[in-house]
């Protein structure tokens, strides 16, 4: 509590402040890093003092309506990779990335244009068209299911623009451009706009601070009735109140571990990545936008809130345009001319906002290595090229080596390979399995991605 | 077991010591003595050298009963003692020595004195019935009962244990742990995921309703049912009218017309339009005179036969559908330079000149010929008439390509084989089709490609004769069209901007816009012509709520913005629209809107001066704006009537009415949320709905006592308080009747059912605490409401119930057997028949079932298995809800099938009805009827891939007679796991070597025959000749009493001679423990034997049963205190 309250202004003994107001000020000083030596969360083991194998994370960043393909290509490999002009934000970590090439989800061709070649992007089921949802649980969710009890939060799923949900000329739904993270098959994982909400779901989700208000309260109801009933069904009734006190207690351990993690955090100075709560509402700039997004999701996996993350960078027919690249079309009128330099500009943003996560992931320390070494960050769009909506291939671009389990520095190409050895739902396959989560079939794939 | 036994052990302790000290007697005296001077004598000379200190055969020591109390207080073991000295088993024939049969009686009438002793002394004992949580499946019918909706929360819950009488509802082994209140809290949230928010109240949705793609499916479905509801078929209104005109002859000659409409379940108001229409219209020329001719002609060739009549009215309906579509107006865009003709001003006005002109006439369609001119293009060979059958009049438009004729007539008459022709009225339907000849070698030389077929010009109505007749005409069109509308409502829409047809479909409700959201409404023909007042206002409040859950106008505005900003042609580019975002959280706020509308119309009309153009945005931005501000306002209105629905759903889920106290903590809690802890609205009712969940309040049964009777109650003054209207569940019941919960609709009186009872019967209410009986008292009403509603339904109490209980009506006791014969009805029942019969019977976890080896049996597949966990299911609630004799149980020549489960049983599958289940009588055709031969308890106790004679006799006399069999011991041999391996031996030839080994044969006597008979059942309970090794089987028998017999009908037989007693005993006592929540005690003797005699006197009723139980003290009260406790609950002196 003391170390907290140097950190913040708020008046913490005033019995007025809210539980909730309380936590938003601290959150900059609960947001600790992975402590080497302290077994503070998760569910590693610490054997002799040396740290456990660090929790391997992944994150899936999106980018609607494909690239410019002139210029994304890469050459060569480790320090020797040779990046095209878009790739080029990606330079000081190209030995931590793999540029994987010729990838492509078959359900999602020959479909039609946008939502079809969208919904499914993490989870390559086929969708059905109309005003019925129909696909399939994306590989960000299976992992959340598989994982998600290890930490605060099974997953964070962001996202920088809003959903729509109309209908496409195709008929398939809107909800499918909008949505690459999907729960189930028929329904979207609830998509997190506003960082401000996404940084308070990390601090005070509800599975902490409401259920807190609600276990108060019935913790009340059961004292105040069982002063009323008989011993025996008193005996019955305390049952239920020591699990709701042994549930808060757990609850109340988590946050006294993470104080004391943070006491000793103080002298050693770890790379502790920090950040103030976001401000309320949507950031007028999408750069600031995008930027608060990436640094919610450095935080949520350094301080180990969760291990799998999705940010929709846009949505497939996006509407969000970019001044600050000079460019006057929005989005996606913009991805109709896909060879234009425009739209390399736009490219190469988007290749920046990896950049820009994995620069932070690699800036923070764990072990021997950095946060990057332990995650796999993908990066993926949609099509290959918005002027033809071709999706016969999709840009894919890893960045990390997931615990030391993915070889980095490489361009694979698959364009050669045929149609079963270049889904995309082996690619997760493989991945998965790099995340101890061992399937037999995923989508539309029963064998792992050969060469990763 | 054995701890559970312990626990058990511990109440009788208890129970004992409340009631039996302090009454001591001669009897008792008496018992005593001769306990101390005969039977412990006994014991130590008969039995201590087995079961003594030193050996404990069967685990049991009698050398610990050294005082009559123990024994009562034990009298479970001592049952057996008892059955072993009465079947002289014990002691063994090889023993050293016997008792004389004297000695041998005085023990065993001892043992039975002193039952009787105990159990007439505490008769009538409500017992030790704890507080308990609601089970797995309590909880998951109480949340069906309470939201409305199936949500069946406890899905991945560990499974509930059950107590010693083979039940999971009391409180002996419903614990409660941290990971299960974890599980609970998720289950909570879970349930409050599904709450929507409506302009009045809130309700549950089937499904979770937080994203907006769950919203609009939550809203569009209901919508669309609602259309899908309503009878628009002409055919069944043509019908109808002939119905009415036939009504003396078809028996009903003082039919009314409102009368055949509501049988037909159609619309009084729409058919009072046909029958004048059909029967007053004078006309002479035009549609309704040819309609009102194929009328006549039906009325007149068919008589009475219904089967031809119908047909007729089909082919009325067909000419109807059809001609009106040539007559239905098409409309072009608006356009408009820059501006897509996507856009949503335009694309609503188009659909708006639709939906206007529904019921009018294209006057165009309407040409003015004097002949039939045929197109220059003719090609060779092609027959002028169509070929015979290739056209039939079709409610579609889109199939009338499929003619080949190059110019065909429509004609009604030769057609649908009514003898006119439209031109004998001024007019005929005539379409050219052009068709292309194919020259592909699979088709014959000059056949028509039916594919390759256009429509040249669309459909013409021609007429015959000068044009001074026109008026006419139009006016007689007009008419048609006025009543027959070219659509009563349109539920799906593509991109009606696009000039061609798409074929976009399934986009429900759908404005028609392209990658935008938007609905449209276009349903007036239906709301005019159809609906009456109060379907009206349903679906205008259908409509609202909409808008109001999905915030569908905010949302299509916004993707406005997006639309005009960033897809081509982007009207709304440039720097005067930056202002404009989508993403800004105030992009709808009225100031932001109004800029919007201004500076978009400021640029339409530098580009055009299109007077309707320039009105549909106006029109666009004038009414969108309106929308979102009223959903804005609705928001904010309806919050204090979410917070009604939030105190009601409050007491429904306390299963009582709430003290003023807290339903000022419930609001103070709800204000905290918003407050202290920042929620919204939405959010707030969602926490306080998972909180009520949480409570003790829910989670819990705790059966109070009534106010008064102990002080320490109803201090809130809840126990006693009258529910605060005169339904319990008030505007929530009424909001949620459209969830099809089988009887909460509101709309049921409440006397209904029940007769109430006369000022003087309530003077008269039962004796509900025995005589002399000061430990227990009456529970509180509400207690025995919900006692009453667990017991049958395993869920919480209706309306009614609740309306009973408030009244104070519960404790006479001619109502609360009305309510049992009421809720015995009740197609709720079936939560009595899994939890009661699935744990009776042990197949409650069938569905869980995978012993079988599916490669040998196909046929199982999880179909056939919930199909064979149904059949008794079905069979139990038939029997209850048709108060039937509970020995049809054993006896039944009947049983419940669907399709698959008949061709399982070899029975002829009824095509009539493929999916349901149907009763199957004379069943014994098919060796089945009754619960014996169910497959699924011959399958449930079959180990895969042989029978097991022993498990199922063990089954039989376990479960169904209730004898008790002591486990076997641990050095039993294994039989091989498949009956192709059993080499030269059948199983029952194994089985009779087991039994000739002396301590196996002294079970095993009492149950293989009863599994004997049924091998000619396979594993899955299927009927056989042969066994999987090939031998023929054997299903003869020789019963306990030596009696002999084959087969199911052998095994009846012998249970109608011998065993009927058992049976009934067993029934009645597996019925009070579930109904009670506790395990019988000696106490309970005396209320099971008027159970039985009960039974005898009707007819073996099911009901009868009920009313005893319900009746009884046991089940009216509450033991309080027991003595060493104080009033407050704490016990005075520290436990044993």
């Amino acid at each position: 509590m003391k170390t907290m309250r140097k950190s913040v202004d708020w008046p913490c003994q005033s019995p007025q402040t809210s539980r909730r107001a309380f936590l938003r000020g601290v959150g900059v000083a609960m947001a600790l890093p992975w402590l080497e030596s302290i077994p503070t969360w998760g569910s590693v083991p610490v054997k002799d003092g040396t740290p456990g194998p660090f929790p391997k994370r992944f994150a899936a960043l999106f980018m609607g309506n494909g690239i410019n393909p002139k210029h994304w290509w890469a050459k060569g490999a480790g320090a020797e990779m040779e990046l095209s002009k878009s790739l080029e934000p990606m330079a000081p970590l190209k030995t931590k990335l793999n540029v994987i090439n010729g990838l492509f989800n078959k359900h999602a061709t020959g479909v039609g244009i946008h939502p079809g070649q969208t919904g499914n992007i993490l989870s390559g089921a086929s969708l059905q068209k109309g005003a019925v949802l129909r696909g399939g649980i994306s590989m960000d969710q299976m992992l959340a299911n598989r994982l998600g009890q290890e930490t605060v939060q099974p997953s964070m799923v962001l996202g920088c623009e809003q959903p729509i949900t109309g209908y496409h000329e195709t008929n398939f739904s809107m909800a499918y451009s909008s949505h690459i993270s999907w729960q189930n098959a028929m329904s979207p994982v609830p998509m997190e706009v506003y960082p401000s909400l996404a940084f308070d779901s990390l601090f005070e989700n509800r599975g902490h601070r409401r259920t807190q208000s609600t276990l108060d309260r019935v913790k009340e109801q059961a004292a105040s009735l069982s002063r009323k009933v008989s011993s025996n069904d008193k005996a019955k009734l305390d049952e239920y109140l020591t699990s709701v006190r042994e549930v808060e207690t757990r609850i109340e351990r988590m946050r006294a571990t993470k104080e004391t993690a943070n006491e000793k955090a103080k002298d050693r100075g770890p790379s502790v990545f920090t950040m103030k709560r976001p401000d309320n509402g949507l950031p007028e700039d999408i750069r600031e936008h995008m930027r608060l997004m990436g640094d919610i999701i450095a935080l949520a996996f350094q301080t180990d809130k969760t291990r799998v993350a999705t940010l929709l960078l846009c949505r497939d027919l996006s509407g969000l345009f970019y001044p600050f690249l000079d460019v006057r079309t929005a989005h996606h009128p913009a991805s109709h001319d896909d060879q234009s330099e425009a739209y390399e500009r736009i490219s190469r943003y988007y290749c920046s906002q990896l950049a820009y996560l994995a620069g932070r992931l690699d800036s923070i320390r764990e072990g021997d290595g950095t946060l990057l070494d332990h995650s796999c960050l993908l990066w993926i769009s949609n099509m290959w090229s918005g002027t033809k909506h071709d999706n016969s291939k999709v840009p894919v671009l890893l960045a990390g080596g997931l615990g030391g389990t993915i070889e980095t520095g490489r361009v694979l190409d698959y364009s050669n390979q045929g149609d079963d050895h270049r889904k995309l739902c082996s690619l997760y396959l493989s991945l998965m399995d790099r995340m101890d989560v061992k399937l037999d079939r995923f989508g539309d794939a029963e064998t792992r991605l050969a060469g990763l | 077991m054995l701890s559970r036994a312990k626990i058990t052990t511990a109440l009788l302790i208890l129970g004992s010591t409340a009631f039996g000290a302090t009454n001591p007697g001669a009897m008792q005296v008496a018992l005593e003595r001769r306990f101390t001077e005969t039977v412990r004598p006994f014991l130590e000379t008969h039995c201590f050298a087995c079961h003594g200190k030193e050996k404990q055969k069967g685990k049991l020591d009698l050398s610990v009963y050294s005082k009559m109390d123990a024994v009562a207080q034990d009298y479970r073991r001592w049952e057996i003692v008892l059955e072993k000295l009465k079947a002289g088993e014990m002691p063994p024939e090889d023993a050293r020595r016997q008792p004389t049969p004297d000695l041998r009686h005085a023990v065993i009438d001892w043992i039975q004195a002193l039952r009787k002793f105990e159990a007439d002394r505490n008769a009538g004992d409500p017992g030790p019935v704890l507080a308990r949580r609601l089970s797995n499946a309590e909880y998951d019918d109480t949340v069906r009962d309470l939201t409305g909706v199936d949500i069946r929360p406890t899905r991945e819950f560990p499974v509930d244990p059950a107590n010693e009488a083979g039940f999971d509802n009391s409180g002996e082994s419903l614990a409660m742990s941290p990971a299960l209140l974890k599980k609970y809290l998720e289950a909570a949230r879970d349930v409050a995921e599904h709450v929507v928010l409506k302009p009045q109240g809130f309700v549950f949705a089937p499904h979770p309703a937080v994203t907006e793609t769950d919203r609009d499916k939550y809203c569009v479905k209901r919508i669309v049912d609602f259309y899908r509801r309503q009878p628009t078929d002409y055919a069944d209104y043509f019908m109808a009218a002939w119905r009415y005109q036939n009504r003396a002859a078809l028996g009903k000659a003082n039919a009314t017309l409102d009368e055949v409409a509501r049988e037909a379940r159609i619309s009084p108001k729409y058919l009072t339009t046909i029958w004048s229409t059909l029967t007053e219209a004078r006309e002479e020329i035009g549609p309704i005179a040819a309609l009102r001719r194929m009328w006549r002609e039906l009325s007149a060739a068919t008589g009475s036969k219904p089967d031809a009549v119908r047909g007729a009215c089909e082919r009325m309906r067909d000419f109807v559908v059809q001609l009106r579509q040539k007559l239905k107006p098409e409309f072009k865009n608006l356009t408009l330079r820059g501006i897509s003709s996507g856009s949503q001003p335009l694309v609503l006005w188009k659909d708006r000149q639709y939906a206007a002109n529904r019921l009018r006439y294209n006057r165009e369609a309407l040409e003015s010929r004097s002949e039939l001119k045929l197109p220059d293009i003719e090609p060779p060979n092609v027959p002028l008439s169509r070929p015979a059958g290739t056209l039939s009049p079709s409610k579609g438009e889109r199939d009338g390509v499929r003619g080949s004729a190059l110019a065909e007539r429509l004609d009604p008459g030769s057609d649908a084989g009514f003898k006119f022709q439209t031109a004998d009225f001024g007019f005929e339907v005539v379409r050219f089709v052009v068709a292309a000849m194919t020259n592909s070698p699979n088709s014959q030389a000059g056949a028509w490609d039916e594919k390759g077929a256009n429509v040249r010009t669309n459909h013409i109505v021609m007429f015959h004769g000068e044009n001074a007749l026109r008026p006419r005409f139009e006016a007689a069109f007009e008419r048609f069209c006025r009543i027959f509308p070219d659509a009563f409502y349109v539920s799906e829409r593509g991109r009606i901007f696009l000039q061609k047809d798409e074929g976009d479909r399934g986009r429900l409700l759908s404005a028609g816009f392209h990658l935008m959201v938007g609905y449209f409404r276009d349903d007036a023909p239906l709301c005019e012509l159809i609906l009456d007042e109060q379907d009206r206002d349903e679906l205008d409040a259908l409509w609202q709520e909409l808008n109001f859950v999905t915030f569908a106008p905010m949302r299509q505005y916004k993707d406005f913005i997006f639309f005009e900003r960033a897809e081509p042609p982007r009207f709304a580019q440039g720097a005067e629209f930056d202002f404009a975002r989508s993403e800004d959280k105030d992009a709808t706020s009225e100031a932001k809107m109004k800029q919007m509308a201004e500076t978009y119309l400021a640029k339409a009309r530098r580009v055009t001066n299109s007077g309707p153009a320039i009105e549909a945005i106006q029109h666009y931005f004038d009414s969108i704006s309106a929308d979102v501000r009223w959903v804005e306002q609705a928001r904010k209105a309806a919050e204090p009537s979410h917070l009604e629905t939030l105190l009601s759903f409050a007491q429904r889920a306390y299963r009582r009415p709430l003290s003023e106290s807290e339903r000022d903590d419930l609001l103070a809690y709800y204000r905290s949320l918003r407050q202290q802890e920042g929620l919204d609205h939405e959010e707030a009712v969602r926490d306080a709905i998972v909180s009520l969940l949480m409570s003790p309040h829910f989670l819990y049964r705790v059966d109070l006592a009534e106010a008064g009777g102990d002080s320490k109650l109803g201090k809130d003054g809840w126990a006693s308080q009258a529910p605060p209207s005169a339904s319990p569940e008030g505007r929530f019941a009424s909001r949620n009747a459209d969830h099809s919960v089988p009887d909460q609709a509101p709309t049921r009186p409440h006397t209904a059912s029940v007769d109430r009872p006369s000022r003087d019967e309530i003077r008269d209410t039962v004796e509900r605490v025995p005589a002399g009986f000061t430990k227990a008292h009456p529970l509180s009403d509400y207690a025995l409401a919900s006692r009453l509603s667990y017991f049958l339904w395993s869920s919480m109490p209706d309306a009614e119930l609740l309306a009973r209980a408030a009244a104070g009506e519960l404790r006479h006791s001619k109502v609360l057997a009305a309510q049992a014969r009421r809720m015995l009805r009740d197609a709720r029942i079936r939560g009595f028949a899994t939890e009661f019969g699935g744990n009776w019977l042990d197949f409650r976890r069938f569905e869980e079932h995978n012993a079988v080896d599916r490669e040998r049996f196909p046929a199982f597949d999880n179909e056939l298995r919930r199909a064979m966990f149904e059949e008794p299911v079905q069979f139990f609630v038939n029997l209850i809800r048709e108060d039937r004799s509970v020995l049809e149980f054993l006896y039944g020549d009947y049983t419940f099938v669907n399709a698959l489960l008949a061709r399982h049983y070899g029975m002829p599958v009824s095509a009539a009805a493929p999916g349901e289940w149907v009763r199957v009588d004379g069943a014994s055709r098919y060796a089945r009827g009754g619960l014996l031969p169910m497959s699924v308890f011959l399958t449930k106790n079959s180990p895969g891939l042989r029978t097991s004679p022993v498990k199922r006799g063990y089954w039989v006399v376990r479960r169904l007679l209730g004898e008790y069999i002591p486990p076997p011991p641990v050095t039993v041999p294994e039989l091989p796991a498949d009956e192709a391996k059993l080499g030269d031996l059948s199983l029952r030839e194994m089985l009779a070597r087991h039994r000739e080994d002396k301590s196996c044969a002294s079970c095993h006597e009492h149950f293989d025959s009863f599994g004997l008979v049924f091998e000619g059942y396979g594993p899955i309970g299927e009927r056989r000749a042969k066994d999987l090794g090939g031998r023929s089987v054997d299903t003869r028998a020789t019963f306990p009493n030596g009696s002999e017999g084959s087969g199911l009908d052998g095994l009846r037989s012998y249970l109608r001679a011998h065993r009927q007693a058992d049976f009934l005993d067993n029934l009645c006592r597996k019925l009070l423990a579930y109904a009670l929540g506790r395990t019988v005690m000696l106490s309970d003797d005396n209320l099971i034997h008027q159970m039985h005699t009960g039974l005898a006197a009707n007819n073996y009723r099911f009901s009868a049963l009920v009313e005893k139980i319900v009746a009884s003290p046991q089940f009216l009260n509450k033991r309080l205190a027991g003595e060493g406790e104080t009033t407050d609950g704490r016990r005075a002196s520290s436990p044993q």
